[in-house]
């Protein structure tokens, strides 16, 4: 040792020591995947699912309301770039939140069905055997009696079944066991997760969601092209729909006419008459924010509503070109809607209308027109109106609540002005020129309802559920152990107790006591 | 993680898009055909025209007849209008009858417009709320506004076009029908 030390100083400091081989492709692959299917990953993992939700609900998405994120695009339109290429519109459809949620899936397969047979194993194992000194154990207890060996274990084995325990048997003594149970609570929550998260994708994958606005006195059938919008999943097909119809017979929205919080709206509901099936006898149901109509192939609920301003429209020859509901859209909490009124049938030029229809006119100076009252108790349209091409008949889609002014042009006063105008029910303009005139029949109201399937929500709904009853039964059921060993000593039985918690809390020491007190004077009790 | 996300990234649906704000689901542009043996008969295909007179699919029982579904507020259904007219006046000769089905119009007036305008001869059932395109489930269904439906001369479904269309096309694909051949 010494010779070594004398040496240390004059010879060359020692080699660091080799570099641990790289690891081969194999054992990369075995390290990634331990590391994927660790609880640590796991966790991180849903953290970022929570935290990949929040744009979801902060920032409007383009599937459940697609003229939100319109308007959000018009007032920031230098973020606006940044959103779309980040694919903040449309959150859950992201290359990202997939990539998280596969992620997820598989951390959590690869993780359980390993452990499910340690869990199995685990639940169906022997107490183990006891340690050979008692008294060491955090609870011992030593008592003396005078029955017999034999007598006094069979009394404690009574006891510790009738208390829950598994027991095994050995040689003048007794190991026993409780709490199997938590191991099984374990394997349910985690197995539980991953029926949430099997059925989260399947209602993901096969369902959908559409939205409609239905005017009051008209109706819907299950069939694509009757949909305003919709967002299939990725495996649905339009042969998933069920046939069922429906009628919008009457819609009622009541608003607070006084007081501090007058103009909010305290009920909407919609009386519908709806057939499962075509040929089926016709039924009704009341519809409401939070009572939608479950049907078979959907659910149906009603998310809005707004005015259709009805009109008649003649053209420049007479002829009625248009006349009824014109779904406007409401721009705020007053209600004051904007839409437009197409009318590409008008001879001998197009004509359209757009404009803004107030519920309840009201005008000042500084602001113009405006609504005072979201109720419909004066309405009034201020419209301009246009003669060209719509841009119709070329075939190119449009927005139905927007115009294409590219080949329009504003009708106009002799003197030049706009042709403004400002009309109340009742009431008929005639345009300059004889292009026409419209009149302004009355109002209707409409709904904007959302219809959606989503198969596998209860199977999401009963995982949740289990994962619950899992993670409780995990959390409060404690596994104990507790040994017993008798023998003989001076003619009289010498009997050592002890007790064991596999986990933190509970009070070991009540239950021993609890034992002690039934080994030494157990008779069977009535039970009270 | 990137292979997940590229992997994952194809998870569009391929037969709809979403539809954003336009207002209405738009179709891809898609002709089948089907064959004999796998045709099938339409539900009941009833209303009432435009005018307000009853009609119904039945009443062309024998004949084979090309059912067009339509809007006057859909701007594909105006460009191929002209067509479809030239289309049922050629093809009446053969005994040939067209059918429209008025959908989403939320008022008679500006469906008989777009009739006046675009001389359309043939009869329109008014549907507002698509109850006849429910009928059409099982076989080849009108997903779309324009959609046009081939009905052979024994009432079964033969053929489908879903979206624009031409008169080329609509009447190479009823003279197939006709001939017997799928």
């Amino acid at each position: 040792m010494s010779s070594h030390l004398d040496t240390a100083a004059a010879s060359p400091p020692p080699a660091p020591p080799p570099a641990p081989p790289a690891l081969s492709p194999r054992e990369l692959g075995r390290w990634a995947w331990r590391q994927l299917t660790s609880m640590r990953t796991a966790l991180v993992l849903l953290l970022l699912l929570a935290l990949a939700a929040v744009p979801g609900s902060v920032i409007p998405q383009q599937d459940v309301d697609s003229f939100a994120v319109s308007r959000w695009k018009e007032s920031h339109p230098e973020l606006t770039p940044l959103y779309e290429k980040l694919g903040l519109f449309s959150v859950y459809e992201s290359v990202w939140f997939s990539a998280i949620y596969i992620l997820l899936m598989i951390s959590l397969v690869g993780c359980i069905l390993p452990r499910t047979k340690v869990y199995w194993n685990a639940m169906r194992a022997r107490p183990p055997r006891a340690p050979r000194n008692l008294g060491r154990l955090p609870e011992a207890r030593e008592l003396v009696l005078d029955e017999s060996p034999e007598v006094v274990l069979d009394r404690a084995r009574q006891v510790l079944r009738r208390r829950g325990y598994r027991v095994e048997p050995g040689n003048g003594e007794l190991a026993a066991e409780r709490g199997y149970l938590r191991e099984a609570g374990n394997l349910l929550f985690h197995a539980s997760l991953l029926v949430v998260l099997v059925g989260f994708a399947l209602g993901s994958l096969f369902g959908y969601t559409g939205g409609v606005i239905i005017v009051k006195g008209q109706g819907f059938s299950n069939s694509l092209s009757q949909y305003d919008d919709l967002a299939p999943g990725a495996l649905w097909s339009p042969d998933d729909l069920d046939p069922f119809s429906f009628t919008i017979d009457d819609f009622r929205v009541e608003f607070l006419r006084s007081g501090e919080q007058a103009g909010m709206p305290t009920d909407f509901s919609a009386d519908v008459t709806y057939t499962e099936q075509p040929g089926d006898e016709p039924r009704t149901h009341e519809l409401e924010v939070n009572h939608p109509l479950q049907l078979g192939g959907g659910s149906i609920f009603l998310v809005g509503h707004g005015y259709a301003p009805l009109v008649t429209v003649r053209d420049g020859e007479g002829n009625v070109a248009y006349k009824g509901p014109a779904v406007f859209l409401p721009q705020d909490s007053s209600f004051a809607s904007f839409g437009v009124v197409k009318v590409p049938d008008a001879v001998p030029e197009q004509l359209a209308f757009e404009g803004l229809f107030l519920p309840t006119y009201a005008f000042t100076m500084e602001t113009g027109p405006f609504s005072r009252f979201p109720d419909a108790l004066d309405p009034v349209m201020s419209l301009l109106p246009y003669t060209g091409d719509l841009g119709l008949d070329s075939g190119d889609p449009q927005s139905v609540y927007s115009l294409d002014k590219d080949d329009l042009e504003v009708v106009k006063h002799p003197d030049g002005r706009d042709f403004r105008l400002d009309i109340a029910v009742g009431q008929t303009k005639e345009l300059p020129g004889g292009a026409g005139s419209i009149t302004f029949d009355g109002v209707e109201r409409w709904v904007k309802l959302q219809i959606s399937d989503k198969p596998g929500k209860r199977l999401a709904l009963g995982g949740v559920v289990l994962a619950l009853i899992g993670m409780l039964g995990s959390l409060f059921i404690r596994p104990r152990r507790a040994w017993v060993r008798v023998r003989r000593e001076d003619g009289r039985t010498l009997v050592e107790l002890a007790g064991l918690d596999r986990s933190a809390g509970g009070d070991l020491a009540d239950e021993v006591d609890q034992l002690e007190e039934l080994i030494r004077h157990d008779t069977p009790k009535e039970k009270l | 993680m990137l292979l997940a996300g590229t992997a994952l990234a194809a998870c569009s649906n391929d037969e709809v898009g979403s539809s954003g704000d336009a207002g209405f689901v738009a179709g891809k542009g898609i002709i089948t055909r089907l064959a004999v043996d796998e045709r099938s008969r339409p539900g009941e295909v009833a209303g009432e025209t435009l005018e307000g007179e009853p009609i119904s699919l039945a009443d062309y029982e024998g004949r084979t007849v090309v059912v067009n579904v339509w809007g006057s507020w859909c701007a594909p259904c105006r460009a191929e209008a002209a067509d479809l007219v030239e289309a049922s006046e050629e093809l009446a000769d053969d005994g040939v009858q067209f059918l429209g089905i008025n959908s989403r119009d939320l008022d008679r007036a500006a469906a008989q417009a777009f009739q006046r305008r675009f001389d359309v001869p043939y009869p329109s059932i008014y549907d507002q709320k698509g109850q006849t395109l429910l009928a059409f489930q099982g076989t080849l269904t009108p997903n779309a506004i324009p959609s046009t439906v081939v009905v052979d001369d024994e009432g079964r479904v033969a053929a489908s076009i879903i979206g624009e269309t031409t008169k080329s096309t609509l009447v190479g694909l009823v003279e197939d029908v006709m001939a017997g051949e799928d």
